[in-house]
């Protein structure tokens, strides 16, 4: 069975946006509300890198944990979607999460926030695939088209690679092996668990 | 006597019926999520389109 | 006497033995493992420079920005929003699901059923504290009116917050397995909203309840004597207690006031993510110290409803009616009573309440006789 992960290669990213702009576009996500950012480390300094982060989609993932409604579930691949209709806005994930992946379309007095939103590893959510329903709550679903995260196909440099665990860790594998360096798989202890 | 019990047991109805968002009852199995469902978690959704990702991932991220 | 004599020589002489040993003791057990200092300089290679393992590490930088981008550190993005943050990583989380997961959730859990279970058998075991001698049919004023409606607002929106704030951190626990996701989905977003609309107002409540009631609660020394006696609780004493005894003092000192600003203080931070100083850090935190001064609380809360209504014959009727009767107040508050009486208020019985409301414009109060608690 395909374990589905991220990956980005910081010796490749190269900070261009591309994943950010094509995750915007492709699911049409509200102002204020970011599925993916780049965040660069030692910015203008030298040394400096780049890392996309989104939703890890973990393992044991902290958002389900502390739900209070338990909207989140786990596809048989390893996919974190949540349900729209069960959420209520508390934040409580937000907090919980390493990665800073839930977002809200809101900010407002009173707790009050909307339904939250997150990377979906383009899976849509639990509306019927396909529907107007799953595109207006959740985005597009490309993996039922049996394609990747767009954000990590259209990558330029092929940073991020985005796909079956094992696939991606040997692509990611030969290039450490043939460029020399350390491998830098980043998030993925947090995200996946140490037996990986 | 009679009138206050047959208070109570009304409110233990109502408060009931309120928990229970007024019918429509999902009885709750560990591990087994009852939200609306979601076909494309299952196993065999991720068994269908695993060769297919798995071949996307070969030929969109490998250097060519 | 000579043997005295030798006794003392020989008791001297074990204590001197005695002290110079532990002398020893201590100077060997600092002088000893410095002996190593020694062992170094002798055996140190000369020539060749020592090995500055900071230095080295400092020349990694690399590694150097990955750890701190693991520990939280900071980076640039220029996307924009109110959930946008700039850590790569952060632990924050992770410390708040095990707080909230584990000890919260179980602890704070059993903590609550532990005291509604301790109070049930305590009325199962003692019932009722009756009025001494019974009632005696005349009373006198205990709570005005406006008192009475600041205390049964924040009342019910006690129970409301309870409620609704113990759903959504039980919710998944308890009433999930009851009524499903849909269902309880629906019933936390109302329990959401309502949490976070009525705890603005109970705010509020709870601090003119501070300031106007700060003055009953002052300590005095005769609740010192109050809290030896156990309150009499148990048993039949009567210790002194003025307007509030010692316990009600405890539960508006720690309650009320601590826990209850605890609460109040934490629960703005929460409420209000739009003032812009709330971190993920000092937002989980809030949040975990909101829940557990809340659960502490509705500890204290128990006892507090227990004792003004089953516990005690005669003691709701204060907070509903707003009098009480004399001889509950000889029995509870004797020191009160005296003060009242002292102050020239006169006990009144019922008929002649009756006969004062009948010509009063607004009539219709129930006499007390109906009202046995």
């Amino acid at each position: 069975m395909a374990r589905m992960k991220f990956l980005c290669d910081a010796e490749r990213c190269i900070e261009c946006q591309a994943c950010v702009t094509a995750c915007k576009n492709e699911h049409e996500v509200p102002w204020g509300v970011n599925r993916r950012r780049v965040i660069v480390m030692n910015d203008g300094r030298p040394g400096e890198k780049s890392i996309s982060v989104a939703c890890m989609h973990c393992t044991d993932a902290p958002c389900a944990a502390v739900c209070p409604v338990d909207c989140f579930y786990t596809t048989a691949d390893g996919i974190v979607l949540h349900d729209k209709d069960l959420c209520i806005g508390c934040g409580y994930c937000f907090y919980a999460c390493p990665f800073g992946a839930p977002q809200y379309p809101q900010q407002t007095a009173f707790g009050v926030r909307g339904k939250m939103d997150k990377c979906t590893f383009c899976a849509g959510g639990p509306e019927p695939v396909h529907s107007q329903e799953e595109l207006t709550k959740y985005g597009t679903n490309r993996v039922e088209e049996g394609k990747l995260p767009l954000c990590a196909e259209m990558c330029a440099t092929k940073a991020l690679i985005a796909g079956d665990g094992n696939v991606i860790a040997d692509i990611y594998r030969k290039r450490v092996m043939t460029r020399g360096g350390r491998p830098q798989t980043w998030g993925w202890q947090a995200a996946y668990g140490d037996d990986i | 006597m009679m009138p206050k019990k047959i208070a109570l047991s009304a409110i233990a109805a109502l408060s009931l019926g309120l928990l229970a968002g007024c019918g429509d009852v999902t009885l709750y199995e560990p591990g087994v999520y009852k939200g609306s469902g979601d076909e494309t978690a299952s196993e065999e959704a991720a068994e269908r389109r695993a060769d297919a990702l798995r071949d996307r991932a070969q030929a969109a991220h490998t250097d060519r | 006497m000579n043997k005295h004599h030798d006794a003392a020589v020989r008791a001297r002489r074990r204590w001197r033995s005695m002290v110079w040993s532990m002398m020893a003791i201590v100077f060997l057990a600092m002088a000893l493992p410095s002996a190593g200092y020694l062992f170094a300089q002798v055996g140190e290679p000369t020539g060749e420079p020592q090995r500055q393992f900071s230095e080295q590490r400092e020349t990694n930088p690399r590694s150097d920005m990955w750890r701190d981008g693991r520990r939280g550190e900071g980076g640039f993005t220029t996307q924009t929003g109110p959930y946008v943050t700039n850590q790569l990583m952060t632990n924050v989380g992770e410390n708040y699901r095990q707080i909230r997961q584990g000890p919260l959730m179980t602890v704070g859990g059993w903590f609550l059923v532990a005291v509604f279970l301790a109070i049930t058998a305590f009325y199962l075991l003692t019932g009722q504290k009756k009025i001494d001698g019974g009632r005696t049919g005349r009373t006198i004023v205990r709570w005005k009116a406006y008192e009475r409606f600041l205390h049964w607002f924040n009342a019910i929106c006690f129970i409301i917050l309870a409620i609704t704030g113990l759903s959504l951190l039980f919710g998944r626990t308890v009433l999930i397995p009851i009524v499903g996701h849909q269902a309880f989905s629906s019933y936390a977003e109302f329990a959401y909203g309502a949490h976070n609309f009525v705890g603005p107002a109970f705010s509020v409540g709870v601090l003119v309840m501070i300031v106007l009631w700060a003055r009953h609660n002052i300590p005095k020394k005769h609740d010192w004597v109050w809290f030896k006696e156990g309150g009499g609780i148990i048993g039949n004493k009567h210790p002194p207690a003025g307007k509030m005894n010692g316990g009600e003092k405890v539960w508006f000192w720690v309650g009320v006031f601590a826990l209850g600003l605890t609460v109040i203080i934490t629960g703005l931070i929460a409420l209000f993510p739009n003032l812009g100083f709330q971190t993920r850090e000092i937002m989980s935190w809030a949040l975990i110290i909101h829940a557990t001064a809340a659960i502490l609380w509705m500890g204290l809360f128990l006892g507090h409803a227990y004792i003004g209504t089953l516990g005690t014959e005669g003691a709701l009727e204060g907070m509903t009616r707003g009098r009480v009767d004399v001889a509950w107040a000889k029995q509870h508050h004797d020191l009160w009573y005296e003060d009242v009486v002292a102050a020239g208020e006169k006990p009144v019985s019922e008929e002649e309440l009756h006969g004062r409301q009948q010509q009063g414009p607004a009539p219709g109060s129930t006499p007390a006789g109906e009202r046995g608690t």
